[in-house]
């Protein structure tokens, strides 16, 4: 099982310890094995390669013993989430223990939305840089709110060629924020792919 | 993270959250229920009017600034405006940090300004400032 050769859940997990320790002791696993796992471009670890940003270093994991292998690269260089996102995270809980994953459908659904309103825009209404600006600021604030950095700051360089009055630098900035976002939801559907694999807090079945 | 103490016979404040993107709007209910309070979150300014209208019991109100049709500082003027309502705490979000727009908002009597993304942190300060 993929899941089981790369993050090493093994050790972690007990039968005794309670249901919402087991999923914080996940979480914290998962953001360990993301900051030392590999970059974008690297073809190990597989596609199930956490996105979480590597702001939090890893610290001496309790995993095996062993601290785990050391970041593949700095930290802000990979970053397709920021802090932002481990606070929405850390908004899970009991009561709301798919928050995460409600909040990002969200997040896709309305970012898919304001994507199609922009290219509406470039085409409909050309050159009119307030009007783009305007639906711009809107998906850049969506993406501040999940933590999206990458795709926020593409959304920012569109900002800036619109009030440059630069059309070129939109629609080449523009497309850049569509290959972010289509990156970003590749990542996400891994990563949440990876949470449901490891199944509900509590009903671990690997031996202590 | 702590919570709010609750208002009268130790139930939790309720607050109004009016935000037009649906994102924002739940993590910012989020963050409100995890500090304890009830939520009752809204897209615009004229759901939130309605909603003052049937709600007695609303503790603070946390709005956007930019929405569509009512903007919050609309809102906030309306809810200043009115007697029933007046002394409600008014706190707006902003994803833009505008001095002008800070100020215009304190003036017309807004409690606080937060700029987004909204933290626990920022809920946190306003629980001890605002709902006293």
């Amino acid at each position: 099982r993929p899941f089981e050769s790369h993050f090493a859940l093994g050790p972690i997990y007990s039968y005794t310890a309670r249901p919402s320790l087991i999923l914080a002791q996940h979480r914290q696993l998962l953001r360990q094995a993301a900051a030392a796992g590999g970059r974008d471009d690297d073809p190990s670890p597989p596609a199930v390669w956490s996105p979480v940003s590597l702001h939090r270093r890893a610290t001496h994991s309790q995993h095996n013993g062993r601290p785990p292998p050391p970041s593949a690269g700095p930290p802000s260089s990979c970053g397709y989430l920021d802090e932002q996102f481990c606070q929405v995270e850390d908004l899970q809980d009991d009561a709301s223990p798919n928050f995460t994953e409600e909040v990002v459908t969200l997040f896709f659904k309305d970012s898919a939305r304001l994507i199609s309103n922009i290219e509406q825009a470039l085409e409909k209404y050309p050159k009119d840089f307030s009007r783009w600006d305007a639906y711009m600021q809107q998906l850049k604030g969506s993406c501040s709110s999940i933590g999206a950095s990458r795709m926020k700051s593409e959304c920012m360089s569109f900002r800036d060629c619109c009030g440059q009055g630069n059309p070129e630098g939109c629609m080449r900035s523009f497309q850049k924020v569509k290959r972010e976002h289509g990156a970003l939801r590749q990542k996400l559907e891994a990563y949440f792919q990876l949470v449901r694999q490891a199944g509900p807090a509590g009903a671990a079945t690997r031996p202590v | 993270m702590a919570g709010c103490k609750g208002g009268l016979g130790g139930e939790a404040p309720h607050v109004l959250a009016v935000d037009d993107s649906s994102v924002d709007r739940a993590v910012i209910a989020g963050i409100l229920r995890s500090s304890k309070f009830r939520v009752t979150a809204v897209d615009s300014g004229k759901r939130a009017l309605e909603l003052l209208g049937t709600e007695p019991n609303v503790s603070m109100i946390i709005t956007d600034y930019w929405m569509p049709e009512m903007t919050g500082f609309e809102l906030l003027k309306k809810v200043k405006e009115s007697s029933s309502l007046k002394e409600i705490p008014v706190v707006i979000m902003s994803s833009e940090n505008v001095p002008t727009r800070i100020s215009r908002c304190l003036e017309e009597g807004a409690e606080d300004f937060l700029l987004k993304p909204v933290r626990p942190s920022d809920v946190s300060r306003l629980c001890s400032r605002v709902l006293r």
